[in-house]
C-alpha cells in the first residue's frame, strides 16, 4: 500500500507537471498500472470539474465590507509626541503677556508687603515685638553698605532709631534704657569715625546730620531728665555728657572738613567783623557759618526752618561753657576765620529722625572725649584760642575742641572768634533764639555758660544767621522740639548765654 | 471558530519564508487597502469552492467566504508570519467555520442538491476525458469522509500543495498524500460498485 501511495503521489505531480498518464505508468508493473490508472484518472477529472466561483455581486460587496473593516480597524495617523514640559515654551505661547505682567505684579506687591513691613518695623519700639526684626533690619542694611558713606548714613540712621525710640518711651513716660543711649553713642561715633575716611563732600553733610541729631538728643534728655526720678537720672546725665562730647567731636570734625572744603584766607589780625550787609544780625552775634551749623541741629529742634531768619546768631559760645554740668557742647570751633572775614553761612540740615540709621553700637569714637578736656574753654570763645573780643566770654562755639583754637591743625587764628552760633539754652528760649534777626543775646543761652552753643541741656541751640554768603544755614533739630527743653536747661548752661554778651564783636566765626 | 486562525508551524517542518509573502502580510498589517484586495480577490473563490463542496449551499457558502475574510482582518493584527502561506491560514479559518457549523447542529449536506440516482459512469477514462459535471462531482464527494473530501478538494480543485493542505487540515503531509489515496480508491471503488449510469 504504502508503494501504491508513493507511486500515486509520484504520478500525480508527474501529472500535474504535465506529463501523460503513460508516461508516468511506463515501467510501473501491470498490476500497479491497474491500480493506479483509474485513480490517476479521477484525479484527472476531479481536476476539471467546474470551479464555481463567488458571484460578482457577492464578491463586491465582501470586497467592500472588507475594506470598511480595514478602515475602522486601521490606526490613525500618529501624534506628535507631547514634548515635556518646557518652562519656556510658556514664554513663546500667547499668553506670555500674562507672564511678565503677573510676574511683575507680584514683584511690586512683594515690595508694598515688604515696604509695608519695613515701615512696620521701623517704628518699633524696644518693648514691641518686632524690635529684633527692627534691629536685624538695621544689620542687613550695613550688610548691604558697599561703602564707608553708605554704612556712615547707616549708622546715622541706627543712631536717629535709637533717638526715636528715647523719645517715644521717654513721652509715654516710660524710663529710658541705658541701652538705648549707649547705642545711640556707639552709633553716634562710628558715624564720626566713618566720616575721618571719607572725602569732604561727603562727610559734612553727614557730620551735619549727626550733629543736629546730637544737638536734639541734648535736647530731649535734658527735658526728660526734669521729668525722671532720681534714680534713672544718673543715667540719662551721663548719656548727656556723652552727648555733649560727641558733639564737641563732630563739631570739630565737622570743622575740619569744612575747612578742608573752603579753606579760611588768613586773617592778619583780629578785627571786629565786617557787618554782612544781608546779615541783619549785629556782628557781635553773628555767628561763624561753620559754628553756626555745628549747633545748628538742634537749633531746628528749637527753631523751625522758617524761624531761621529771626534767630539771632548767638554769639559763640564760649569754649569755657563746656560741659558745664550736662552735655557739652561741641561747638566747632570756629576756626579760623577772622571775624571780619565774611564766613560762608554753613546751615546745617534740619536732622530728621529717619535720616539717622540705627545702628548696633560701635566701639567707642576716636576723640570721644577730648573735647572735655577743652572745658577749660569754657566760657571762652570755644574753639579758637585767639583773644577773645571783648565781651566775648561765654561764648562757645559748637564745636568739638573747644578752647583749642580753631580746630586741630588748623593754624590758630589771631582773632579766631568762635563761630556764631545762636544757641538756646532752652526750648523756651528756643523760641527767644528763633529769633534769627537777632533777638537779644540774652534770649539764648540762658545759662550764658554754654560753651559748646548748641542746643541741648539749656545750653542753647546754635543758631546760623541767616545765610549770608553762601546760604548755607544749619537747620536744627525738630523744630517741635524747639518747644521742648523746658526751661528747666535754662539755668544749666548759660554759656552761650552769658558769653553772648561779650561777643559782640563776635558776629562771623573766625577759622584758620 | 473553533481552532486558532493563527498560523501554525507546519507539522512536516518549517516553511519557506516567501518575501512576497512576508511583505503581503506586513501591507495586511497595516491595513493596506491594496494588500487586502490582493488577498480577497486571489482566495475568495477557492475559499468560496471549499466551502460549497462542503456545505452545498451556495449561499452559505458566500457567507462562509465573506467571515473568513472578516476574521481574518480581525486576526491579522496578531498574526506573525513564519512562512506559512496566508491561503492556507485562510481555509484553516474556512474549515473552522465549517465545523463549527457542523457542531451547531447543521449538517453538512454537501452537495444536496446532487441527483441521488445519477449515475456516474464507471469508466475512469471516461470521467476523464470529459468534465465532471456539477452533479456528478457533487455525487462523487458526497461519498467521501469529511477528511478526504477536503483534501481532495484542496488537492485537486485548488492545487494546493501537500504541505498547505497540511497545515489547513492540520496533519502531517504523510497523512495527506494518504487521505488523497485512500479518497481516490473510494471514489474508484465507488464508481466500479455502483457505476455511473448513463441516462
Amino acid at each position: 500500500m504504502a508503494e501504491l501511495d508513493a507511486l500515486l503521489d509520484r504520478c500525480l505531480a508527474a501529472r500535474a507537471e504535465g506529463q501523460s498518464l503513460e508516461e508516468c505508468l511506463r515501467g510501473l508493473d501491470p498490476d500497479l498500472r491497474q491500480e493506479l490508472r483509474p485513480m490517476l484518472l479521477l484525479a484527472e477529472a476531479l481536476r476539471q470539474a467546474p470551479r464555481p466561483a463567488l458571484s460578482a455581486g457577492a464578491a463586491a460587496a465582501q470586497e467592500r465590507a472588507l475594506l470598511a473593516q480595514a478602515a475602522r480597524l486601521r490606526p490613525p495617523p500618529a501624534r506628535p509626541r507631547a514634548q515635556p514640559w518646557n518652562p519656556f515654551a510658556i514664554l513663546r505661547s500667547w499668553r506670555l503677556g500674562l507672564v511678565p505682567a503677573l510676574t511683575l505684579f507680584f514683584l511690586a506687591a512683594s515690595l508694598v508687603l515688604i515696604g509695608g513691613a519695613g515701615a512696620m518695623v521701623s517704628s518699633a519700639r524696644p518693648d514691641d515685638a518686632l524690635y529684633s526684626f527692627k534691629l536685624s533690619w538695621e544689620q542687613a542694611q550695613l550688610l548691604v553698605a558697599t561703602n564707608d558713606t553708605q554704612r556712615a548714613r547707616v549708622y546715622l540712621q541706627i543712631a536717629q532709631n535709637r533717638l526715636d525710640e528715647i523719645e517715644r518711651l521717654g513721652r509715654d513716660g516710660q524710663p529710658i534704657p541705658a541701652e538705648q543711649l549707649l547705642q545711640l553713642k556707639l552709633a553716634a561715633n562710628q558715624v564720626i569715625a566713618l566720616t575721618a575716611t571719607l572725602p569732604a563732600h561727603d562727610a559734612i553733610p553727614i557730620l551735619r546730620e549727626l550733629s543736629a541729631l546730637l544737638n536734639y538728643e541734648n535736647i530731649l534728655l535734658t527735658r526728660f531728665l526734669a521729668t525722671l526720678p532720681p534714680p534713672e537720672r544718673a543715667t540719662v546725665e551721663l548719656a548727656l555728657q556723652d552727648t555733649e562730647a560727641s558733639r564737641i567731636a563732630v563739631t570739630r570734625t565737622l570743622q575740619d572738613r569744612i575747612d578742608q572744603q573752603v579753606p579760611n584766607p588768613p586773617s592778619p589780625s583780629p578785627s571786629p567783623p565786617t557787618p554782612s550787609t544781608s546779615d541783619p544780625t549785629p556782628p557781635s552775634e553773628r555767628v561763624s557759618p561753620a559754628a553756626q551749623s555745628i549747633g545748628q541741629t538742634a537749633p531746628d529742634a528749637l527753631t523751625r526752618p522758617d524761624d531761621a531768619a529771626s534767630l539771632t546768631p548767638a554769639p559763640l559760645a564760649t569754649t569755657d561753657a563746656a560741659p558745664s554740668s550736662s552735655a557739652s557742647t561741641s561747638e566747632p570751633p570756629a576756626t579760623g576765620g577772622s571775624p571780619s572775614s565774611p564766613q560762608p553761612v554753613i546751615r546745617l540740615r534740619k536732622p530728621s529722625p529717619t535720616e539717622l540709621p540705627p545702628q548696633p553700637i560701635p566701639p567707642e569714637p576716636r576723640g570721644h572725649s577730648t573735647d572735655e578736656g577743652r572745658a577749660e574753654h569754657t566760657g571762652q570763645s570755644s574753639v579758637t584760642n585767639p583773644p577773645d573780643p571783648p565781651g566775648r566770654g561765654g561764648q562757645t562755639i559748637p564745636s568739638g575742641d573747644d578752647g583749642d583754637g580753631p580746630q586741630a591743625g588748623a593754624p590758630p587764628s589771631p582773632d579766631s572768634a568762635p563761630p556764631h552760633t545762636e544757641r538756646t539754652t532752652s526750648p523756651d528760649h528756643r523760641n527767644d533764639t528763633a529769633d534769627r534777626s537777632g533777638a537779644a543775646p540774652s534770649a539764648r543761652n540762658t545759662s550764658g555758660s554754654d560753651p559748646g552753643g548748641a542746643t541741648s541741656g539749656g545750653r542753647g541751640i546754635v543758631r546760623t544767621t541767616p545765610p549770608s554768603a553762601d546760604g548755607m544755614a544749619v537747620t536744627g533739630a525738630p523744630s517741635d522740639n524747639a518747644q521742648r527743653g523746658g526751661s528747666e536747661r535754662s539755668g544749666n548752661r548759660g554759656r552761650s548765654q552769658g558769653g553772648q554778651d561779650g561777643n559782640s564783636g563776635q558776629n562771623t566765626r573766625r577759622r584758620d | 471558530m473553533s481552532g486558532s486562525d493563527s498560523s501554525e508551524r507546519p507539522r512536516d517542518g518549517a516553511w519557506n519564508s516567501d518575501p512576497s509573502e512576508a511583505e503581503l502580510v506586513a501591507r495586511l498589517k497595516r491595513y493596506d487597502e491594496s494588500a487586502i484586495r490582493q488577498v480577497y480577490r486571489l482566495h475568495a473563490d477557492g475559499i468560496y469552492r471549499f466551502a460549497l463542496y462542503q456545505l452545498g449551499d451556495t449561499a452559505l457558502a458566500e457567507d462562509i467566504t465573506g467571515e473568513v475574510f472578516t476574521r481574518m482582518m480581525e486576526a491579522i493584527g496578531g498574526y506573525t508570519y513564519r512562512g506559512t502561506p496566508i491561503t492556507a491560514w485562510l481555509y484553516r479559518i474556512a474549515r473552522n467555520l465549517i465545523v463549527d457549523h457542523q457542531r451547531r447542529g447543521n449538517r453538512i449536506r454537501p452537495l444536496e442538491d446532487a441527483d441521488p440516482d445519477l449515475v456516474v459512469s464507471d469508466n475512469p477514462v471516461d470521467l476523464a476525458e470529459r468534465r465532471l459535471t456539477w452533479d456528478e462531482l457533487s455525487a462523487m464527494l458526497n461519498r467521501l469522509t469529511e477528511e478526504q473530501r477536503q483534501v481532495v478538494i484542496l488537492k485537486f480543485i485548488e492545487n494546493l500543495d501537500n504541505r498547505e493542505i497540511a497545515e489547513i487540515v492540520g496533519k502531517t503531509e504523510g497523512s495527506v498524500k494518504a487521505l488523497q489515496h485512500r479518497a481516490l480508491r473510494s471514489l474508484r471503488r465507488l464508481l466500479e460498485r455502483g457505476g455511473a449510469r448513463h441516462g
